[in-house]
């Protein structure tokens, strides 16, 4: 295989992946983008500014500049990202886009490549439905030959550990697959997901040259699929491909929501992203696809200084991966113009804070990695880039809270507002025009990526229609900025305490992601999540009161956001609203227009997954023990599964509780020690079937005899 | 599904204890304890499973009544494996010193032969059997993956730059020397409040 050193001696081209640009152009990209970015963020700082200084400049009003400046600086990023994007969309597609480095069409042969799904504790049902309408949708383009589909499990709970068993053996048996979708639990979770896809890589990996990672509820088309190894195959240069995952499936408010904005204002903020960095994109962790050899080679994560959560082990590697193999030499691109490509997300603020807690640790530790010389600036960009997305938070709360200061010293102080001439002296502006003008272009960088959206969908019919029409395309804009506004000062509230947490050293937890809806949050989970916020905005406009109702209705939006924090977490994380407005066609997206096959595949099989796994003679990892084809399976594969130390043997009485007091009175552990042990699963699986009723658990003799009366649909699809 | 018991009692009454109650109710236990394993290998024909129930059954009942000792619901299910596993060996071809114990591969060889849906008439008869099912039973292997092709990813050293060296050689620092650390992050706290009290007067 060439290496980067190679095919950089052949010119930057080849080194970019796209024969549509040179290198020198990217450049001149770049600046201009850099350019816009520094005029808009100094014109709004100094408009700030000179509003500060009218009033007379105070240490307290220094403070709140910098928070000012940084948080204007962090929006104008995503308002240029919006902008070049937007204007990248209206001009010519096919130049800087490594998706025009083969014509659409084109017949490029394909190389072994391994689809993996690395889960934890995931929702079986819907792990396999995926997997399943992968591997239908791969067969459909006739190439699925070229790809084997891995399910590296690190599943820690034993009930879901034998359900991937049984739901893998069912799904190869359906699709005749046995040596095309494989089946992987670690032992021991060492270094989480990142440590499962490097256990892959060190078994298996040198057999593939690329794999496409995939997360737990990921899903990709056939022919995307096949485009992004043919990519690959085009561009030798180039190690890793991200496409651009849009939000799917979801059914509360708040999922469908955020589900509407990745896919409509997603467009423009990825075709900006890709226009400035081109070749040197970003992973996200899932959806991509990545050149195995280098990946091997270069991509192992270093051990970060001092102790975790701060340093340690690195939680988010995806950024990190994306640097070293731009270290190594190898382009990382956006394919930004790559459809079809999905995951889910969480249907509710609570799940979605919980998923943050986690991201925000992550991000954090990769400030360590800032101002590494070794690392491609635009690499740091993206370690910025993602720092700020939480940290942002923080310094809106700081800012909100030294403006609240800043208005009590005021008011203490009984002194009369004193307002002098700023350089906007030309204009003749009193300090309320100024403040307006202040407050305009903020909105205006604020919202205008929202505003460019809009105008894509609207000048593009099909787009239009895809999303509901005119109307209901302006519609749901309108929803869903009034509905952000009010979720972002609790969001800014629960990143704020994240940050905090993580600086004082506590850890996240490792939490298999929620994408179930149920009947929406109960308000005793979202008052227990939301009581500090509720507090916090009481005080907080009750000190406003006290001092300057101006400024209690200035801080009313993020106040009253915050007392009615549980309320608005309660109704967004309705099913019954977000079905409505499905009804109603608002916040619709195109897959909700036009259902994609692999979305149905996948719900069709999801249903029909969850009812025999939910529905048979017994569920979860009793399986292992009683039923004879499951036992036989669960101890197949402990056998042929690669653990290093020898697993021992779980003590004499616990096989006894086991089998005397039920399986259900056994603690997770003690389970798992039993599933682990094949001699002592054989022996379990002998015994429950051989024991006289005496000395047998009530709880097995009843799941034992309710075989003969189970319906064969019911028997987990082996009839 | 369920067989009345009476269909099992002349059996058990050659051994002569179909009076006693107990005894009774044991062989009942039996009979369902049976049907249930043979149903969790996926026999649903009705007829089948009563035949082979009843088979089992009777042979238990035989070595009973030849002085084995035991309860009904383990001489039962002792027949029950001894069957299954003897069937397996001849269908499987396994000989003595195959290490591989003949009711797992055996299982799992009749759950990827697609027994349950395909072959279930054939299940526990004698030979000849059908050559397509013989093969299916014999070629059935399970692979969870493919031969491994052992690698190695070992991190490379990364030039993290002086700011980062520095502070993580001063936080190691300040771990080591817990009291300097709950020092400083008291006079945190305390700036912090005097901060509060100056930007406000």
């Amino acid at each position: 295989m060439a290496t980067a050193q190679d095919l950089s001696e052949h010119g930057p081209e080849v080194l970019l992946g796209s024969p549509a640009m040179s290198a020198k152009r990217a450049s001149v990209r770049r600046f201009i983008f850099l350019a816009t970015f520094s005029i808009i963020s100094v014109a709004g700082i100094l408009l700030f500014a000179d509003f500060m200084w009218r009033t007379a400049m105070t240490e307290i009003k220094w403070i709140i500049l910098v928070l000012y400046a940084i948080l204007f600086t962090h929006i104008s990023l995503g308002f240029c990202n919006a902008l070049f994007g937007f204007m990248s969309l209206r001009g010519n597609r096919s130049v800087g886009r490594i998706n025009a480095s083969i014509p659409a069409d084109s017949d490029t042969p394909l190389a072994a490549t391994a689809i993996l799904f690395p889960v934890y504790n995931e929702d079986v049902s819907r792990v396999f439905a995926g997997v399943r309408a992968t591997y239908e949708a791969l067969r459909k383009t006739g190439q699925h030959e070229h790809f084997d589909l891995f399910i590296l499990s690190d599943s820690t709970n034993p009930d879901r550990w034998v359900e991937e068993e049984v739901a893998w053996l069912r799904l190869c048996k359906d699709l005749n697959a046995l040596d095309r979708i494989h089946y992987r639990r670690r032992i021991k979770n060492v270094d989480k997901k990142s440590g499962n896809v490097r256990d892959f890589l060190e078994t298996w990996g040198a057999r593939y040259r690329y794999m496409i990672v995939f997360d737990a509820d990921s899903l990709m088309t056939g022919p995307t699929l096949v485009r992004l190894v043919q990519l690959m195959q085009a561009n030798p240069g180039v190690g890793l491909i991200q496409t651009a995952p849009g939000l799917i499936g979801a059914d509360t408010f708040y999922g469908r929501l955020q589900q509407f904005a990745s896919r409509f204002y997603g467009r423009v903020f990825t075709s900006g992203l890709n226009y400035w960095q081109q070749s040197e994109g970003n992973y996200w962790g899932h959806n991509a696809i990545i050149r195995i050899e280098p990946f091997i080679e270069h991509c192992e994560l270093p051990e970060l200084p001092y102790k975790e959560p701060i340093g340690g082990k690195i939680l988010s590697h995806d950024f990190v991966e994306a640097a070293l193999m731009r270290r190594a030499g190898y382009a990382v691109w956006l394919v930004d113009d790559l459809e079809d490509s999905y995951e889910e997300g969480p249907p509710n603020l609570i799940d979605s804070a919980v998923r943050d807690r986690r991201w925000c640790q992550g991000n954090l530790q990769h400030s360590w990695l800032l101002f590494s010389g070794q690392l491609h600036a635009v690499n740091r960009v993206h370690f910025f880039n993602g720092i700020m997305g939480y940290a942002g938070s923080l310094f809106w709360f700081l800012f909100l809270v030294f403006s609240t200061l800043s208005v009590v010293r005021f008011e203490r102080s009984g002194l009369t507002l004193f307002v002098s001439e700023g350089f906007t002296r030309p204009l003749g502006l009193s300090l309320a025009e100024h403040g307006t003008l202040l407050l305009a272009f903020t909105a205006v960088i604020l919202f205008t990526p929202k505003i460019l959206a809009w105008l894509d969908a609207v000048w593009d019919k099909q787009r239009r229609v895809r999303f509901g029409g005119f109307f209901r395309v302006t519609g749901s804009v309108l929803l869903e900025t009034v509905t952000s506004a009010l979720l972002a000062p609790l969001l800014m509230a629960f990143h704020s305490r994240f940050l905090v947490e993580v600086l004082l050293g506590r850890k996240s937890g490792w939490n298999a992601q929620n994408r179930d809806a149920g009947e929406g949050t109960p308000w005793v989970d979202a008052l227990r999540a939301h009581w500090g916020q509720m507090v916090l905005g009481l005080i907080w406009s009750g000190i406003a009161w006290h001092y300057s109702t101006t400024f209690f209705w200035w801080l009313s939006p993020v106040s009253f956001a915050l007392v009615l924090s549980p309320v608005i977490s309660k109704i967004t994380s309705s099913p019954h609203i977000g079905r409505s407005l499905r009804r109603h066609r608002l916040l619709q997206t195109p897959e909700e227009h036009q259902q994609p096959t692999i979305w149905s595949t996948c719900c069709r099989e999801e249903a029909h997954l969850r009812d025999m796994l939910e529905k048979g003679p017994m569920q979860g990892a009793a399986l292992a023990l009683a039923d004879p084809y499951i036992n036989s399976l669960h101890y197949t594969l402990l056998e042929q599964n690669p653990a290093g130390a020898p697993i021992e043997a779980p003590p004499a009485e616990l096989v006894e509780r086991a089998l005397s007091e039920g399986w259900d009175e056994l603690s997770k552990d003690e389970k798992i020690s039993l599933l682990l042990h094949p001699p002592t699963l054989r022996r379990l699986h002998h015994e429950l079937w051989h024991r006289s009723a005496r000395t047998l658990a009530d709880s097995w003799r009843e799941r034992l005899y309710a075989y003969p009366a189970t319906n064969p649909q019911q028997l987990l699809g082996f009839v | 599904m369920e067989l009345p018991v009476d269909l099992v009692s002349p059996v058990v009454a050659a051994g002569g204890k179909v009076d006693e109650q107990a005894d009774y109710t044991a062989w009942d236990e039996a009979y369902r304890r049976v049907e249930a394993y043979f149903s969790a290998l996926r026999i649903r024909n009705k007829l089948l499973l009563s035949t082979l129930v009843h088979r089992v059954l009777q042979r238990a009942a035989e070595r009973q009544q030849e002085g084995e000792v035991g309860e009904p619901i383990e001489l039962a299910m002792d027949q029950a494996n001894r069957e299954v596993t003897q069937w397996f060996v001849e269908i499987l071809g396994l000989d003595e010193a195959d290490r591989t114990d003949p009711a797992l591969r055996g299982r799992l060889a009749l759950l990827l032969a697609d027994m349950p849906r395909q072959w279930q008439h054939e299940f526990l008869t004698d030979p000849p059997w059908p050559e397509p099912f013989m093969q299916a039973m014999r070629q059935s292997f399970l692979q969870a993956g493919p031969d491994f092709h052992l690698s190695q990813m070992e991190a490379r050293p990364l030039e993290l730059g002086p700011i980062p060296t520095f502070t993580g050689q001063a936080l190691r620092d300040l771990d080591a020397r817990p009291h300097l650390r709950n020092i400083l992050m008291l006079l945190v706290v305390i700036g912090a409040a005097f901060l509060i009290f100056y930007l406000t007067r």
